[in-house]
């Protein structure tokens, strides 16, 4: 109902006859009905007592004195039956209408009492006296109105190579973070930056929905260079100690063959082609780029360091629960306090970030906090455990060899036990490519003494 | 004649309509034992939660019950609802 609607309670003789008088009036009164209240109290049947007698004043100043009286008898005979109970008359009908029953209440000598008040123009009055209450209502409103032109929420889809703390990173320097406004964010200038920053992300899509900036990235698998042979004059040394066990020269003179032994800094491929006339006079030098696969068999060794005794977290099972609220820069967390304590703890925080649609991000975040006890204790490590784990360092590390293409001949682990600590000697024996380019030394006199020649 | 019986009460009047809707008679519509539909009454003379007295044009009519309530009325229908137990004319 537009209107609005009110429940009016009802008292006086002439009850009817103002409903005759409505009616007459072209008034919609609907569902007269009549209730029963307990009485309260005993006094407040007294105070009743005194309201009838005042009526019965008003009702010889009225000049109506017997009628009035035989209904007085009537009355007091009705409420002896009904000691306990009250019966009251109640109707409903609209705020305009109760308007021009005023007149006829008067006229009847009944009184009129709203009792309730339903509808929407009643519900405004209400929010106009609870003026807080619709402030915090509008401030809301307000609030998110306003939340709804900045950022809040920054992700990232098709990253392998970058993390996305990398590439937050590197928003924040351009600088475009969480909680900055929307307008000052441009789509096309972050992809541009982003694509120039980063060689190995071909492809940047950067799009604003709700306040929720997404990335979408695209890699490479890897960066494609033209390869430009490198002109520039070299020779070849060993990058380590080895036995040279094959070698592929492709420019440039060979200075060692299959089974000589090289020490780290060698020349393996010279970069000088002397060029002789045909009384085997040296002529000219020419330097050229070096170029030449040179294997040589290597021992690599590592060493690995474990602590003689490890801590160990036992969990005893008991939990604490916690809650935590975050909005924008302050932070209020509450967990469970603890009893005991010298007990430890683990504390676990799962953080969500609150949104009011797939898109709409606000700055809230809320989580749980899950501690969880445990005691930690020292657990020395036995032999057989400390070379299980030899054993894994070891494949890993080889692992890394085999991917990296480098053939491995064999290995050797040796552990010892110091202190406080075990220490793991790995020797490996590994054939690898050792040429290194190093640029050709100057070396003055002999071209002087060329020169001279000629 | 055989086999005709002459109605006693004409059903209609010389105009073809119903007799009660112009005669300014009450109607009463009974449902059930729960509810009546007055038409054509004048005042409401006595209202209280256990008996009803309205005047109608020759008569009064009595409606007691239990927790009678007046639904709706106007100036010349009226529906009262509650645990009807006797109708009455006086």
């Amino acid at each position: 109902m537009r209107e609005g609607s009110v429940k009016v309670r009802i008292e006086g003789r002439g009850m009817e006859r103002f409903f005759n008088i409505a009616a007459q009036r072209g008034i919609t009164i609907t569902e007269i009905e009549t209730k029963e209240t307990k009485k309260a109290r005993k006094a407040g049947s007294v105070g009743k007592k005194e309201d009838r007698v005042e009526k019965i004043h008003a009702a010889e100043y009225s000049h109506r004195q017997y009628t009035q009286k035989d209904e007085c008898i009537e009355r007091n005979e009705y409420e002896k039956d009904n000691a306990e109970m009250e019966k009251t008359v109640y109707f409903w009908t609209s705020p305009r209408n109760f308007k021009r029953l005023k007149p006829i209440a008067r006229k009847t000598d009944v009184r009129l009492r709203i009792t309730e008040k339903h509808g929407f123009p009643f519900w405004l009055l209400l929010g106009r006296r609870r003026i807080l209450w619709v402030g915090g209502l509008a401030a809301f409103f307000l609030l998110l109105y306003l939340s709804s032109f900045y950022v809040w929420d920054i992700s990232f889809d098709g990253n392998r190579r970058f993390t996305d703390e990398t590439l937050l990173h590197f928003m924040n320097e351009i600088p475009v973070q969480c909680g900055m406004r929307k307008s000052r964010i441009s789509c096309a200038d972050l992809e541009n930056r982003i694509r120039n920053a980063f060689p190995e992300i071909s492809w940047v899509s950067a799009e604003l929905t709700g306040t929720r900036l997404t990335v979408h990235v695209r890699e490479n698998d890897g960066i494609l260079k033209a390869e430009t042979e490198s002109e520039t004059p070299c020779e070849l040394t060993a990058g380590s100690d080895g036995t040279v066990t094959k070698i592929i020269v492709r420019n440039g003179i060979a200075r060692v063959k299959a089974g000589d032994e090289v020490k780290a800094g060698d020349v393996l491929v010279s970069g000088e082609l002397p060029i002789y006339d045909d009384s085997e006079t040296l002529v000219k030098i020419n330097k050229v780029h070096a170029d030449a696969e040179v294997y040589a068999r290597t021992v690599k060794t590592v060493t690995w360091k474990i602590p003689a005794a490890e801590e160990i977290r036992t969990k005893t099972g008991r939990k604490r629960l916690g809650v935590f609220f975050k909005f924008m820069d302050m932070e209020v967390c509450f967990l469970m306090p603890d009893l005991k304590k010298e007990s430890t703890w683990e504390l676990f925080m799962e953080e969500y970030q609150l949104r009011l649609s797939k898109n709409f991000y606000l700055p809230v975040y809320g989580g749980i906090l899950t501690a969880r006890e445990y005691v930690p204790y020292e657990k020395v490590l036995t032999e057989a455990e400390i070379s299980d784990r030899a054993d894994r360092y070891l494949n890993e590390y080889l692992q890394n060899f085999t991917e990296k293409g480098i053939q491995i001949l064999g290995s050797d682990v040796r552990i010892k036990r110091s202190e406080s600590h075990w220490k793991i000697h790995g020797t490996l024996t590994v054939v690898e490519d050792i040429a290194k380019e190093s640029p050709i030394p100057e070396d003055q006199e002999e071209i002087q003494t060329v020169d001279e020649h000629h | 004649m055989r086999g005709q019986k002459k109605d006693d009460f004409p059903r209609m009047d010389s105009a073809g309509v119903f007799a009660d809707a112009v005669g300014g008679e009450t109607l009463l519509t009974l449902i059930g034992m729960r509810a009546v539909h007055i038409e054509n009454y004048r005042s409401i003379l006595v209202y209280t939660d256990t008996e009803i007295r309205i005047q109608c044009r020759h008569y009064i009519l009595f409606v007691s019950g239990k927790k009678l309530k007046i639904c709706y009325y106007d100036k010349d229908e009226m529906k009262i609802s509650g645990r009807l137990e006797v109708i009455r004319f006086e």
